[in-house]
């Protein structure tokens, strides 16, 4: 192992490594940035460079950046309130309300902190679970991954402010609308009207851009402003920012390791990672009820965990060459355009290049919340920027990230659709991110409680794992109400 | 008066049940695909109900019309020029509307177009297709 670990090290080091990774990160950062464009969209631009490419160079290459994107992300969700790739949209429910009370620099700073140390951490995770984790794993077949995607649904009441009937609303709206198109069992098209492109679903860019991204820009356009800094200068509240993830390590932890878990096991989906981490972190929280309106934890959860996944989501690609996300479906054809073929013996094989890859895993989240940091002073200048400016190159980029996932215009049209939906919303204070995660889960949860039917039966709740995760759920569900109970008991 | 935010819970509720009760009857889709849906359709009718009784929504930045006419209005031009030619002429006009000085706004233009070519067709190679007038000119 410590052999392996020396090789990777120095194998990480090499000129072409490093150049592949200098190359990458700001590509990543800016494909963060910028709304609408997502990881897999970098790594599906990037991909044709690698040809030629040293193995390790290649694979490093990609890795960086896919792994930055969400960092950049960060940055968008907080400063423009449009989350730069679907799954900063956790981060918008805290990070604008702040912006608006004058704390956009404190609340960055603290979403990259929290990202670099999640991004660590998750490598982390991988680096000690690697050699060990292929039976855990193995336990987790589609009962259990019904249970995780059920788990997460549990929290649409727990994300964002306002009243969680409303939240719940929304969430129930968000899953009804995720059953558009084939049926994933027997492949029958659900509520299509003989409208081809709703026949693959509605879609998750669009739905993400129109919910966040045309509120914010009739607000704009409306009259509204990107609230400026009160007082202190950028660097000061950046400072500010890093501070406040350093004196929560407790949260950090937790929601980097919130995850990792979701990271790793395939078909939950990434995007349920930062608005788990949201939510657990609410519950867990004295005053839940602050969340949403603005509060620095609000930010720390989701961006540790949004980074925190990464490193959890290497973990099937590398020990069974099973993707557990799109991005990481690349990844996987970019092994293979490499010579290299992940699975079972990856490891006994080439050990060195898959702790190679958790080396650059933990460099890379470091190095990019580094230089957005030093960026964020000039970035944050947007906000000086006339709406009457800003408002039509921001509608520009919405519009082509809606439209770049797949070169069709109806996703633009669906932007707008789905950008009613967020005015509505926005104007009678149903909860944004619910209707966002409901979306995201609906689909994991019924395919695998169909699949987890058929082949076990009603029966496979009493499966250990499932049994585990029942139980958790219902300790998340009663704890906010059991520990408002025993605070209100008087002493 | 009736509150509008009742209102669009309301039709919300009615709507997906609609959908719900015409996939189990006249879409003729199977039971397995109609069983989540239901339960989705039976949550929203439950939190429906229970999120009528909510007090009415605070009010937040004022959301005007002529905002949303405005965003709208890129929709058609994208359509009739297509993207590399509607999105910075939008530009032009929606600043040029907002008072903005002939410069800026031109320098406005300019960059959108710049974005448009140099990120999405060099970089990402996107193929943008021609709008409706354009077109026939273009061939």
């Amino acid at each position: 192992m410590w052999d392996a670990l020396l090789s990777a090290g120095s194998q990480t080091l090499q000129p072409g490594v490093v150049w592949a990774v200098v190359c990458a990160l700001p590509v990543g950062l800016l494909f963060g940035l910028l709304p609408g464009l997502s990881g897999l969209t970098a790594m599906a631009v990037l991909i044709p460079f690698v040809y030629g490419m040293d193995g390790f160079a290649g694979l490093a290459f990609l890795l960086t950046a896919h792994a930055v994107v969400s960092t950049g992300g960060s940055v968008t969700a907080i400063l423009l309130g449009i989350p730069g790739s679907p799954p900063n949209a956790a981060t918008v429910v805290d990070g604008v309300p702040l912006r608006n009370a004058g704390f956009g620099g404190t609340a960055v700073g603290a979403a990259l902190t929290a990202s670099a140390v999640g991004g660590v951490f998750g490598a982390l995770v991988l680096l000690v679970l690697l050699p060990v984790l292929r039976p855990v794993i193995l336990m987790f077949g589609p009962p259990e991954t019904f249970l995780l995607s059920l788990m997460g649904l549990t929290f649409l009441a727990a994300v964002g402010a306002g009243s969680p009937a409303k939240g719940l609303f929304a969430g129930a709206f968000g899953i009804f609308i995720s059953f558009i198109g084939y049926e994933p069992v027997s492949g029958v098209p659900r509520y299509w009207f003989d409208y081809d492109y709703l026949l693959d679903g509605l879609r998750l860019i669009p739905l993400a851009l129109g919910l966040f991204a045309i509120p914010e820009l009739v607000a704009l356009a409306s009259g509204g402003s990107l609230e400026q800094s009160k007082g202190d200068l950028p660097g000061k509240q950046l400072f500010d920012g890093c501070k406040a993830v350093f004196s929560r390590m407790g949260l950090v932890l937790r929601s980097s390791a919130i995850g990792s878990i979701i990271g790793i096991i395939p078909g939950v989906g990434g995007e349920t990672a930062p608005f788990v981490a949201y939510a657990a972190a609410r519950q867990s929280d004295k005053n839940p009820e602050r969340y949403g309106t603005g509060i620095i934890e609000g930010v720390i959860a989701p961006e540790a965990s949004n980074n925190a996944k990464e490193g959890g989501a290497l973990v099937p690609t590398l020990v069974f060459g099973v993707p557990g996300s799109s991005g990481m479906a690349l990844l996987l054809g970019a092994f293979l355009v490499l010579g290299l073929q992940p699975g079972p013996n990856f490891l006994r094989d080439h050990l060195d290049i898959g702790l190679g890859l958790v080396l650059i895993l933990a460099v890379v989240n470091v190095l990019a919340a580094g230089l957005m940091l030093a960026l964020t002073p000039l970035l944050a200048r947007v906000v000086n920027v006339p709406p009457r400016l800003l408002v039509p190159f921001l509608l520009t980029l919405a519009l082509l990230g809606a439209y770049s996932t797949e070169n069709n215009m109806q996703d633009v049209l669906f932007t707008f659709v789905f950008g009613a939906v967020g005015l509505a919303c926005v104007r009678f204070g149903f909860n944004r991110a619910a209707l966002l995660l409901g979306f995201v889960l609906g689909p994991a949860v019924e395919r695998y409680l169909e699949i987890a039917l058929n082949i076990y039966g009603p029966a496979f709740i009493v499966r250990p794992i499932c049994l585990i995760l029942i139980a958790l759920m219902v300790i998340a569900l009663a704890a906010p109400k059991l520990t408002a109970r025993l605070r209100r008991r008087p002493a | 008066m009736i509150r509008a935010d009742r209102i669009l819970i309301v039709a919300t509720a009615l709507l997906v049940v609609a959908l719900v009760v015409w996939g189990m009857t006249l879409g003729e889709y199977p039971a397995s695909a109609n069983v989540f849906p239901a339960i989705a359709a039976g949550g929203v009718v439950v939190f429906g109900v229970l999120a009528l009784r909510e007090p009415p929504p605070q009010e937040g930045t004022p959301l005007t019309l002529t905002a949303v006419l405005w965003l709208l209005a890129v929709l058609p031009l994208i359509y009739l020029l297509g993207f590399r030619i509607a999105l910075p002429l939008y530009g032009l006009v929606y600043a040029l509307a907002r008072q903005t000085k002939p410069l800026p706004a031109l320098a406005l233009a300019i960059g959108i177009a710049a974005v448009v070519e140099i990120l999405f067709v060099r970089v990402l190679g996107l193929h943008f297709d021609w709008g409706w007038l354009v077109a026939p000119l273009v061939r």
